[in-house]
Parts: structure tokens; sequence; C-alpha cells
């Protein structure tokens, strides 16, 4: 109770201990509004650089029927124009919701691993080295990503990210690829890309170590402050 | 490719069903299921189902990273309560953590009108004392565990209304 009276210099470590005006209805709903329209917005840029990726890298398998898919080379080039640059500057926002999709994909994986067949689709059974294997990869690239959310992101942290999620998106349209013509899911180009993908995390792990090593964390540098900060420029 | 949108409706008239004619309950949920999910809109929204196949909403390796674990787990389990038990436990502590030490009076300082304290002795009622901060500790290292250390609430949500909407979408036939 003392502690509650108490002055207040530093910042309320968590949600019983901050002072909070009283929410008016309006002003939930308007938040409820405001919240539900960045999903929507975050949707849409999540699915033009994966859509972009998609196309780009696999410009083959494309559908040559539809105006889009005879253009498949300009349209995916305009959606990574457009969505990179957002996801870039923005990263310190969602890199959180990354994390948090990226552990629930370890949910995702052991459900499949438990079922026997791809999460929502049991017309389409999965091996159980293979859905180990993914459950593995997304693991280790959770605790990977969730080392990053709680710090000031660098530009090299932040390229970093965009080149684990470039090589996630190849990985899912190659092996989605794969498994349209009843391939074999397990080869070399699966396990290099899930190494690249896997790879990016922790150099921009080292990296921050490093830098902290040099003295780049003094009083002032803000590099501990958590993500989307004050001290965040973005 | 998604073409769900596309059978929202039928000749006679506009339906919010998604219920084949003949299907059961059980079935639309399991059919619809990769559909309703985060990998799926995002198809859907970033148009990426337009330009051809595969996307987020049906690979494999797509579904695991942005599907839908309400409905995954539904339509791998058939819906049994003990895989409903075991999708809610991780969300539990979480709500749980929420509740202690929220504040329940009403006076110059709270926040809350839950009880009149107007004159501000013994201070803050809480819904859960603070007092219990082994129980705290307790939860929150539960709640890391399951929600595996990371800040899953928002995707969570996403995929808890993507299922009530199927759920809803199934309930009324087309």
């Amino acid at each position: 109770m003392l502690v509650w009276r108490e002055p207040r210099l530093s910042v309320a470590s968590s949600h019983g201990d901050r002072m909070e005006k009283p929410k008016t209805t309006i002003s939930q709903v308007k938040s409820g509004f405001r919240l539900v329209a960045l999903i929507l917005i975050g949707f849409v840029v999540a699915g033009m650089f994966f859509g972009g990726v998609m196309r780009l890298w696999f410009l083959g398998a494309v559908d040559r029927s539809t105006w889009s898919g005879r253009h498949a080379a300009i349209v995916a080039l305009v959606f990574l124009m457009v969505s990179i640059p957002i996801m870039f500057v923005t990263m310190n926002r969602w890199l959180k919701v990354m994390a948090g999709f990226l552990g629930l994909a370890v949910l995702n994986g052991l459900i499949s691993l438990g079922t026997g067949h791809v999460l929502a689709n049991p017309t389409m059974p999965i091996s159980r080295l293979y859905a180990l294997s993914l459950t593995f990869f997304f693991a280790a690239a959770s605790v990977l990503a969730g080392k990053m959310k709680n710090r000031k992101l660098s530009v090299v942290d932040r390229i970093l990210v965009m080149a684990f999620l470039f090589s996630l998106g190849i990985l899912i349209s190659f092996q989605g690829q794969r498994e349209l013509t009843k391939s074999e899911p397990f080869n070399s180009a699966y396990f290099i890309l899930m190494g690249i993908a896997l790879g990016c995390l922790p150099v921009a792990w080292g990296y921050d170590r490093l830098r902290r090593r040099r003295g780049h964390n003094l009083p002032g540098h803000h590099l501990e402050g958590p993500a989307g900060s004050p001290a965040d420029p973005t | 490719m998604n073409h769900w949108y596309r059978n929202c409706g039928n000749s006679s008239g506009f339906t919010l069903g998604i219920r084949a004619p003949g299907q059961t309950f059980n079935q639309c949920l399991v059919q619809n299921a990769k559909n309703h999910s985060a990998g799926g809109i995002a198809d859907l929204t970033g148009l990426t189902s337009v330009v051809g196949a595969p996307d987020l909403g049906t690979s494999t390796v797509g579904q695991v990273f942005a599907g839908n674990t309400f409905t995954g787990a539904y339509a791998g389990l058939a819906g049994s309560f003990e895989d409903i038990a075991t999708t809610a436990g991780t969300s539990t502590p979480d709500l749980l953590n929420a509740a202690i030490g929220s504040t329940t009076t009403f006076g110059r300082r709270t926040s809350n009108i839950m009880a009149l304290n107007l004159a501000g002795k013994g201070g803050l009622p809480q819904a859960l004392s603070s007092s219990s901060g082994g129980l705290k500790s307790l939860l929150g290292t539960a709640s890391k565990a399951l929600n595996l250390g990371l800040d899953a609430s928002l995707k969570a949500a996403i995929d808890a209304g993507l299922a009530g909407a199927e759920v809803i979408g199934c309930l009324v036939p087309r």
C-alpha cells in the first residue's frame, strides 16, 4: 500500500501499479475500432508481402488465366515495394505479434503432430517427422524472436528479420508446390531454407550482444528500452 | 485458393450461412476451418489468392504458421471437451494474473467503481490480495510456459474471433 502513495520517478512496471484514467464507453469503442483497423491493415500488408515473395520466386506456378496472373511479376514487385518499407519502419510495433504467431505455430505443430494431418485439413495427412521438424523450426524461431521483442531494433536487426520472413515466405510457397505435386516433403531445399531463416535470428541476437559489449548500451542510448518506447524513433 | 467468399450466398438471396445443403455442422466446420484463419484472411486481404496457388491458407507450412489453433484443434480432435480444455488452459493463467491487483473501490484514490471507500483508509481493496505474490509468480511462470513465453494474445484473439464467425456461419444453412 505504501508503494502506491510514493512519488514515482520511474515507469510503472505492471498494470497493477498504473494509475489509469477511467475510460469512457466512446473511447473504448474508438480504441476497439482502431485496433480492428490496424489488424486489417496488418493483414493486408502481410498478405502483400508473402504474396509478393511467393509470386516473385515461383512465377512458373502462377495461374496465367487472369490479368494479375499474366502480370504476376509486376504485381509481385508492386506488392513488395509497398509492403517492405511499411514493415521495415513499423517493425517495433509488430515484432511482438510475430513472436506470438511463432509461439502459437508451435502449438499448431504439436496439434498436427498429434492428429497426423495438417492443422485444419483432415484430408491432408502429414508425417510425424515432418510435423516434428516444423514444430522444432517454429519453436527455435519463437525463442529467438522472443529475445528481440523487448529491445530497440537496429537497422541490422530489421534487415535480418525481413530476411527471416523472406525465407519463410519462400519456404511456405516451395513446400506448398511440392505438396501440389505430391512430392516428398523432405529435400535439401527445405533444410537450406529453414537454415537460412533460422540463421538470420541468431545473427541479429549476436550482433546486438556485440554492440552492447562495445559500449553502445551506455546510459542514454536506450538500447534496453522496450519495443515501441518513446525512445523509439519510429 | 480461397473461394469461400464466393459461396457465401445462393441464387435465391443473400445469406451469411456457409453450411451446404445436407452437410452436418461438424463437416462444415472442418471443411471451412482453413479459410477462417489468419493465413486465410491474409491471402484474401492481400489478394495473394488472386494470382495463383499455393498460399498461406492452404500449404502445410503456411497452415502451421498462420492456421487457426481453435478450429484446427477442433478439426483434429472432433471437438472433444478434452481438446477445448487444453486450448483454454493457455489463456487462463493470463486472465487470473490480470485480475490480481485490480482495484475494486470507489474514491479519490481509486479508478474502478466496485465499492465505497470514501475515507480512503486501509488502502485499495484488490480482487486478489497483493500478498499472494507467490501465486502471481506461479501464474506468471505457468502463463509463460503455456504461452511459450511470448505475447500470443492478439493471434489467439484473432483465432477466437474467426472461430466464432465460422461457428455462426456453420449454424446457418445456405
